[in-house]
């Protein structure tokens, strides 16, 4: 391997064998080019007629063009260092200052078996816990399956940090139904649970309606996503209300059925959580014997209205 | 049905004169075989798998069981408040099941996906022994279907020709062997002068089809019921997991109006689908497109999903009701469940559990 200062304007920047980036945040980075140059010099492998084809320093390039440098500091790998090696030591040089995101373990999975033939057992069982995974088939398949997401689900996943477990939940829907949910990720406020229970409970209705994904929403995309008079909390609020009546219709009745009750009964009645027990739980408080005598007051008018009845028949 | 047949057996050598193991070996004379002490090494190897379960289910292992051989079902132990318990014991001869249906909890078993098979039979009948010696009552039921179909692989282990005859030689409890499976063969051979009980797990055909894979039809299951009923054998039946697909009602009624038609069973069971938050995501992954989980599953007190009580009622009130307008005598009860659910769905609360159990048998004597 020797140092050079190669030109720029040498290197094959459209050769983007060994690149693994995905989504990279370029602004320190540059910053950094800006005031100090390339620190750590980019590896190339020469490529014939005098140019270049880049094995580790992509970002570092692409900062140093458009900042207008014309030189960069570069080791050039010998000749007999195969492609495959090459793209080991892009994959290994990057552990040095980054973690990889999902996308890309992906990308270097997807690279190794379509670029260099990797065969599923050797990626499996060398590959995966060289990249800091279990050598496992499902591991293999979870990251399969994230590389044929929607390019904005990947993208969403990655910017916001989504564990493997939420991911998951977009493998169950097709290629159409991917593009329906964007709309949400992007005006909806959800936390990683929130979002979960979106994507399983809208799965699961589709499953038990026989409907699609994308005509099921169609509705609170209409009346929560786009309505411009709420924030995304408030369309979060809406739309779990709209999906927990869509998927729990026996029991959201019951719910509301019980509040209408109880507010007719003026008393701070609750049921047990899901009516699990056939007990109605109340919990007063008051500071004197005034309000206590009212609250008796209230209660025996209660105990005299068909309403109790029906809540009681309910519990 | 699919009928099982292991690509590898590991035999612990303690138990390689079992006469278990003996039939076993004689069955797969042709399978590979390795004797070994130590649990079978594939078992660390298996997260290479795409469905480790399905994978482990290939090698089947013949070793003791070294815990406790005779215990009370789990009911006894559930975190469920105020649970009506029916002083049920179960015989650990085997773990694991070759069949796939889509809610069972032995999915969760993930540490042992292998078919286990526990060949100290002696031990097990001093253990059933001993356990009868301790206790006062005259109804004792004792089953081998919690952790294994107990008939599925009875052909290929011969454990029947050992329990029924030691059922049939004493009076006071019965063998209940509950299955999906239509393996009889052996039964047919045995006389078990009453004392054991024959109990199919049942679904309407659709459901079965649906849910139960590699599991005998809704018919075969029926046929075999038949046989064993003429070879002398109590018929039971346990509508459990009772699945509320959207023609439920209909599909319910119809189901018993089969069963009581053709049989007259002496105890039904029931019991509303349930299964723990970490079976949807097994599920999920192992039979993606099933519609199973999307109904109104609400977090029970004792951490599993249940149809909400007042739905899970409804669902036990219209079942019980029909087998009542064919046999209102027919022993039914409600497994895993409340003294809540028992007052709303069958009218009454079993006093104790030795009430429940004496109401059990009661058809049987």
């Amino acid at each position: 391997m020797r140092f050079e200062d190669i030109s720029i304007s040498k290197i094959q920047l459209d050769h983007r064998l060994f690149e693994v980036s995905f989504l990279p945040d370029l602004t320190v980075l540059k910053n950094s080019i800006e005031k100090k140059g390339i620190l750590q010099p980019v590896h190339l492998k020469a490529a014939g007629e005098g140019r270049f084809q880049i094995v580790c320093g992509f970002r570092r390039i692409e900062c140093a063009q458009a900042l207008g440098f014309t030189q960069a500091p570069a080791f050039i790998l010998e000749d007999h260092v195969s492609l495959l090696e090459c793209f080991e030591r892009a994959v290994e040089e990057n552990f040095f200052s980054r973690k990889f995101n999902l996308v890309e373990k992906a990308v270097i999975i997807q690279k190794l078996e379509k670029e260099f033939q990797i065969s599923k057992e050797i990626l499996i069982q060398r590959y995966l816990p060289f990249l800091g995974l279990s050598s496992s088939e499902a591991v293999y398949q979870l990251y399969k399956n994230i590389l044929a997401l929607d390019p904005v689900l990947q993208d969403y996943s990655v910017r916001n940090g989504l564990p493997t477990h939420a991911i998951e939940e977009f493998f169950k829907f097709h290629a159409q139904d991917q593009k329906t949910v964007i709309p949400f990720l992007h005006s909806v406020h959800f936390s990683v649970s929130t979002l979960k229970e979106f994507l399983i409970w809208i799965y699961e209705i589709s499953l038990r309606d026989r409907a699609s994904v994308s005509e099921l929403l169609v509705d609170p995309l209409n009346h929560v996503v786009r309505n411009p008079a709420i924030d995304g909390r408030q369309k979060l609020q809406n739309l779990r209300q709209w999906l927990k009546n869509k998927r729990y219709p026996m029991l959201s009745s019951l719910e509301t059925r019980f509040v209408l009750l109880k507010q007719k009964l003026h008393l701070p009645l609750e049921s047990s959580e899901f009516f699990e027990d056939n007990k109605i739980h109340m919990k007063l408080s008051f500071q004197n014997k005034e309000e206590l005598e009212q609250w008796i007051e209230k209660m025996k008018e209660a105990s005299l209205r068909p309403e109790l009845d029906e809540l009681l028949k309910m519990a | 049905m699919i009928h099982y047949r292991p690509s590898k057996i590991y035999i612990d050598p303690i138990v390689q004169d079992s006469p278990i193991t003996q039939n076993i070996l004689k069955t797969f004379s042709d399978v590979p075989c390795e004797y070994t002490s130590e649990k079978p090494s594939l078992l660390s190897e298996l997260d290479r798998y795409s469905d480790p379960l399905l994978e482990g289910k290939k090698h089947l292992w013949v070793t003791q069981n070294k815990g406790k051989l005779v215990k009370k079902c789990g009911a006894s132990t559930s975190a469920l408040q105020n649970l009506v318990c029916c002083n049920y014991f179960i015989l650990d001869f085997s773990f694991n099941c070759h069949f796939e249906c889509v809610y069972c909890f032995l999915q969760e078993y993930t540490n042992l996906p292998l078919m286990v098979v526990y060949a100290n039979i002696e031990e097990m009948l001093s253990a059933l022994q001993g356990l009868l010696d301790t206790l006062s009552s005259s109804n004792i039921r004792i089953g081998t279907g919690e952790m294994a179909d107990s008939l599925a692989l009875d052909e290929i282990t011969g454990f029947s020709r050992h329990l029924i005859p030691f059922f049939a030689s004493q009076k006071r409890a019965f063998l209940e062997l509950k299955t999906k499976s239509d393996r009889i063969q052996n039964l047919l051979n045995s006389d078990p002068k009453g004392q054991t009980v024959v109990a199919w797990s049942l679904n309407p055909p659709s459901y079965i089809q649906k849910y139960d894979f590699k599991t005998a039809s809704f018919e075969e299951r029926l046929e075999a019921a038949k046989e064993c009923e003429k070879a002398g054998y109590k018929i039971a039946f346990h509508l459990d997991p009772l699945i509320a697909e959207p023609t439920w009602k209909k599909d319910y009624e119809e189901l018993v109006e089969q069963l009581f038609s053709r049989f007259n069973p002496v105890w039904v069971s029931l019991g509303a689908l349930r299964f723990n938050a970490n079976l949807r995501s097994i599920a999920q992954k192992r039979f993606p497109n099933t519609p199973l989980k999307a109904g109104e599953f609400i977090s029970a007190p004792d951490g599993k999903k249940r149809y909400f009580r007042q739905f899970r009622e409804e669902i036990y009130q219209t079942v019980y009701g029909t087998i009542a307008k064919y046999n209102r005598q027919t022993p039914t009860y409600l497994c895993m469940e409340n003294g809540v659910v028992w007052q709303n769905s069958m009218g009454c609360v079993p006093s104790s559990e030795q009430a429940l159990e004496k109401h059990i048998v009661s058809a049987v004597r």
